[in-house]
């Protein structure tokens, strides 16, 4: 019943594809309010009950299922009014891994209203009820699930709520102008840098990465690296920093989509590929960790050999969109 | 924040906190609506739902388990049979409340979803309308709206768990007052009908003072009822206690002891004229019969009723719903016409029985010139032959009047009555018995009668060749105070009350008439409102009957068939619980889980299916392969757009030969 008001309702009455521009304000006539299962349950009682009122002329019987059904009338708008006029300031979302959770953060702000018990959710299981105090911003979590690398574009946000009395059903359709990077999913295997090369352009198999001089501390970026976090700074208070290295030996390493060697011979070219770049990608994640120099190479492009998290994020972001720039 | 993020299924509804937070607040609301039928219910079922609802409160202290499926549904079927067992003879509308208050003592324990408690609260509010059937009073009326705002603040918290109760309460009351305006009018304009689509089942119901025969004699203890028969207000003074007597039925057969009222001959007799007219409006009470009341004589007879020979109104439509009708009386008449065949009937008596009191009429009033005295005589006898007024006499025999007239000399109105109508006949007056109210009690605070179950009383009409029936009351040369002072007056034992709490005793009464007067003005306008009313009520804003009926029935058509249709949506909403079919795809994802589970690898329930891969691969390195391959296709063809059916094949196939050997 919930998935039968939920979709075809939602789509036919959704207007358009376009998506919106934050913030977004759910004005009258984005609010859609329509009976739950319960609230025809409940009418089916107050029917039953006026049956029985008419046959037995019995005035109590009407005043009471008119008492009820004036009740259920008068929810229908404090349901409706608790998600009317929300505030959608804004949304973002973190890069993650293949098959790992999509976390989008929403900022709704109240308004005027105090509204109770509204609920979020994308095309997940998943969803969060909360209430928002009148006046406050509050941030509010949907999930999605990242199957594929590439760019995750998140569907159809739903904002609802059935508050006060749960028979009827209140909700908003959210199409935020938000698109979210998937990395390959890292499949751990051995470090084989095959091709790495050294700058005086001789090969040879990488062997050590150069973590050798301290170059000093700077401030900790969500991804770097936890071994390299200075606790020792960190407990004494002056917050988070991570410790840099230059690489002493001056060797850099070419991660090379054409080294990657193929694990089983029946696969398809499709499954190769994208197992081909999840090994690439565990192993920017390793070299990035070991500080190394490393550059990334792919059929048709290339990213030079560099460090530092803006480094690992571009090499990521080559390996999350290879071959998908049609997209 | 994250309130229903999934979570594993708690094992008991005590681990979950949201149970916790509604646990008690439903319960409070399944009592407060249960709470009218108490008296009614049998006392093993009031037992019942107090006891379940005490464990109920009680393990959510300690800690004590809740049964299980299989307890909760044994407990169901021993409920529906003692129900079965207690009900066997006659399933009615009580067998119907027997069941829902088994049903509300058994739910709470089940309200593990958010489903289950909306039902929950769904059952309170049907509680509720059930006890309206009851009784229409105020008080029922004022309760009603507490229970369905308490009811209401139940199901908002069951929406919102995170709310302090108060606060729901509070928005209960709000939406109810915001709700009270749209429910005046529709109570005013709801189309009403006249009589009923079913029938009316007996239903509660006082017990009424008196029926439609009489046997003195037979019942030794008088039903004390001070439940309200009728009340009437007055448009001018109220007359005196001596003048209130309430005419409903005629008696004019006797068969020995029994008493039967004379058949229902309605002809267009003339109303006695008279004098002294009264103008007044009875509310009466339903009592399942057509008589009505008016005082004696009625001068004019509301457009509702029958005027039949023996000066009797009847209603043309049973009582079954609080009724309003006005009309008035002369309470000086005369009632000269009758037929003289019928005057011959009413003196005959059935032969060799009470020998001895025929022989004492004739002996008292031997000599006696005329009626008037012989009527004096006999009233005489009866005041100065030490005869005591009871409400408690003992039995009679064979010859009732014979044996009250000279053995046990106790007795109410019915036996005075009667044994006046059988001497009076005895000597050849034609005489009936009367029955109806005689008094009732002025409440100061509104210029009425309250007339209740103990004020009936039977009197005497007797022939008068002049001056036609005149009333006579026995009972009055017993007791005089039972008509001058009411009920309570003629019993020695009566003031006892009053003797020991005086002055508590007063303010009580005065909050009792005051109560009474607020009674009585709701009755007067809300339990009376119907279809008459309604017209009228329209007819003073200016709609006229016939355009509006006719848009006010199709309206009523239109609610009844989509009434009808919700509840074949509802039907199909209970049936069908919304749970989702698995498709091939997660059903045989399912049955790879559990051949997995059985291996020792239960699979959480917020585990996504490549962490679950991953954590058994990790433990179980010898599957990790299979496990990859058939979690890969199971990605596939959850994910992708239009996964081939060769996949789909495939997949089905490495999961039935997915054989993990146990550990």
């Amino acid at each position: 019943m919930k998935r039968l008001f939920k979709r075809p309702f939602g789509q036919i009455l959704w207007f358009g594809q376009q998506t919106d521009k934050l913030p977004v304000t759910f004005h009258h006539r984005r609010v859609y309010i329509l009976p739950t299962g319960y609230g025809l349950l409940f009418l089916g009682i107050l029917f039953a009950m006026l049956l029985g009122s008419i046959n037995y002329n019995n005035n109590l019987g009407f005043l009471l299922v008119f008492l009820l059904g004036s009740i259920a009338i008068v929810s229908m708008i404090h349901t409706y009014r608790n998600l009317l006029n929300l505030n959608i300031l804004s949304i973002s979302a973190n890069p993650v891994f293949a098959g790992a959770v999509v976390r989008l953060e929403l900022l709704t702000g109240a308004g005027q209203t105090h509204r109770c018990a509204i609920g979020f959710r994308m095309e997940e299981d998943r969803y969060s009820v909360m209430d928002i105090p009148a006046g406050a911003e509050q941030r509010a979590e949907v999930h999605g699930r990242a199957q594929r690398r590439g760019i995750f574009r998140p569907g159809r946000i739903i904002i609802w709520s059935r508050y006060p009395l749960g028979m009827f059903r209140t909700w908003a359709v959210l199409k935020p102008d938000i698109s979210c990077l998937v990395y390959p999913k890292p499949v751990s295997g051995p470090l084989n840098f095959s091709g790495a090369r050294k700058d005086d352009g001789s090969t040879d198999n990488f062997t050590r990465p150069g973590v050798d001089d301290f170059a000093g501390l700077k401030s900790y970026q969500p991804g770097d690296a936890i071994n390299r976090i200075s606790w020792k700074s960190f407990s004494r208070g002056h917050g988070m920093f991570v410790r840099e290295f230059t690489g002493g030996s001056g060797m850099s390493v070419m991660i090379d989509y054409a080294a990657v060697r193929r694990l089983e011979k029946d696969w398809d070219q499709a499954a190769e590929v994208e197992w081909k770049l999840s090994r690439m990608c565990d192993m920017v994640l390793k070299a990035h960790v070991m500080n190394a120099e490393y550059g990334l190479r792919l059929p048709g492009f290339a990213v030079p050999p560099d460090k530092g998290d803006r480094h690992k994020h571009r090499c990521l972001k080559a390996l999350a969109l290879y071959g998908k720039n049609d997209e | 924040m994250m309130s229903h993020e999934l979570e594993r299924q708690p094992k008991s509804k005590f681990q979950n906190p949201n149970s916790n937070k509604t646990l008690i607040p439903i319960i409070f609301a399944l009592v407060v609506a249960i709470l009218p039928h108490i008296i009614r219910l049998p006392l093993w079922i009031v037992f019942w739902c107090a006891g379940m609802w005490g464990y109920l409160l009680l393990s959510l202290r300690f800690g004590w388990p809740g049964p299980g499926k299989w307890l909760r549904l044994t407990l169901t079927i021993i409920g529906i049979a003692g129900l079965l067992l207690n009900y066997a003879v006659r399933l009615g509308p009580d067998a119907f409340l027997g069941l829902l208050a088994i049903m509300a003592a058994l739910k709470p324990f089940e309200i593990d979803s958010h489903r289950d408690r909306m039902i929950t609260v769904f059952v309170a509010y049907f509680t509720v309308i059930t006890s309206l059937f009851l009784s229409e009073t105020l008080a029922i009326t004022i309760y009603m709206f507490v229970s369905v705002g308490i009811t209401t603040a139940v199901l908002i918290r069951i929406n919102d768990p995170q709310g302090r109760f108060g606060n729901n309460l509070k928005l209960s009351t709000a939406i109810m007052a915001q709700a009270i305006p749209l429910m005046i009018f529709l109570f005013l304009l709801f189309p009403r009908i006249q009589g009923s689509f079913f029938g009316f089942p007996r239903m509660g119901g006082a017990k009424s003072g008196f029926s439609d025969t009489m046997s003195p004699g037979d019942v030794s203890t008088l039903v004390e009822s001070d439940a309200v028969a009728f009340r009437a207000e007055f448009d001018g003074p109220i007359p005196a206690p001596e003048l209130r007597y309430w005419r409903g039925i005629v008696f004019e057969n006797i068969d020995g002891r029994k008493w039967t009222r004379a058949s229902w001959t309605q002809e267009t007799f003339k109303l006695p004229p008279g004098q002294l007219s009264v103008a007044y409006t009875v509310t009466l009470e339903p009592h399942q019969e057509r008589w009505l009341f008016a005082l004696e004589m009625p001068a004019e007879i509301p457009r509702s009723a029958a005027f039949y020979r023996d000066n009797t109104l009847r209603s043309r439509r049973t009582v079954f719903q609080t009724l309003r009708y006005s009309l008035s009386s002369h309470t000086r008449y005369e009632a000269r016409t009758e037929d003289p065949d019928h005057l011959f009937h009413l003196t005959r008596l059935p032969e060799a029985v009470n020998p001895r009191a025929s022989a004492l009429a004739r002996e008292i009033t031997q000599n006696a010139a005329g009626v008037d005295e012989k009527i004096d005589r006999i009233l005489n006898y009866f005041a100065s032959g030490g005869f005591v007024y009871t409400l408690q006499p003992p039995l009679l025999g064979l010859n009732p009047v014979d044996d009250f007239l000279f053995k046990s000399k106790k007795g109410y109105c019915e036996h005075y009555a009667s044994a006046f109508a059988f001497m009076m006949r005895a000597v050849g007056v034609p005489a009936r018995i009367v029955g109806g109210y005689q008094g009732g009690e002025v409440n100061p605070f509104g210029n009425f009668l309250v007339v209740r179950q103990n004020d009936a009383h039977v009197w005497v009409e007797v022939w008068h060749p002049d001056k036609g029936w005149l009333r006579t009351d026995p009972t009055a040369a017993v007791a005089p105070a039972r008509i001058t002072g009411g009920f309570e007056g003629a019993l020695a034992s009566g003031g006892l009350m009053r003797k020991y709490f005086g002055g508590l005793s007063g303010l009580v009464d005065q909050i009792r008439l005051r109560w009474e007067a607020l009674s009585a003005q709701w009755r007067a306008w809300f339990e009376a409102y119907s279809y008459e009313q309604q017209r009228a009520l329209l007819a003073k804003i200016g709609i006229t009957s016939d355009a509006w009926g006719a848009s006010l029935r199709a309206l009523a058509i239109l609610l009844l068939t989509l009434g009808a249709l919700t509840i074949g949506a509802v039907t199909f909403f209970i049936l069908k619980p919304p749970r989702q079919k698995p498709d091939a795809v997660r059903k045989h994802y399912t049955l790879f889980c559990h051949k997995l589970d059985r291996a020792g690898l239960a699979r959480h329930p917020a585990q996504g299916p490549l962490d679950y891969a991953a954590v058994v691969s990790k433990n179980r390195p010898d599957l990790a392969r299979r496990i990859d391959e058939i979690t890969g296709l199971y990605v596939r063809l959850r994910y992708q757009d239009r996964p081939s059916k060769a996949a789909l094949a495939d997949f089905i196939k490495k999961i039935r030969e997915f054989q993990p050997v146990i550990k």
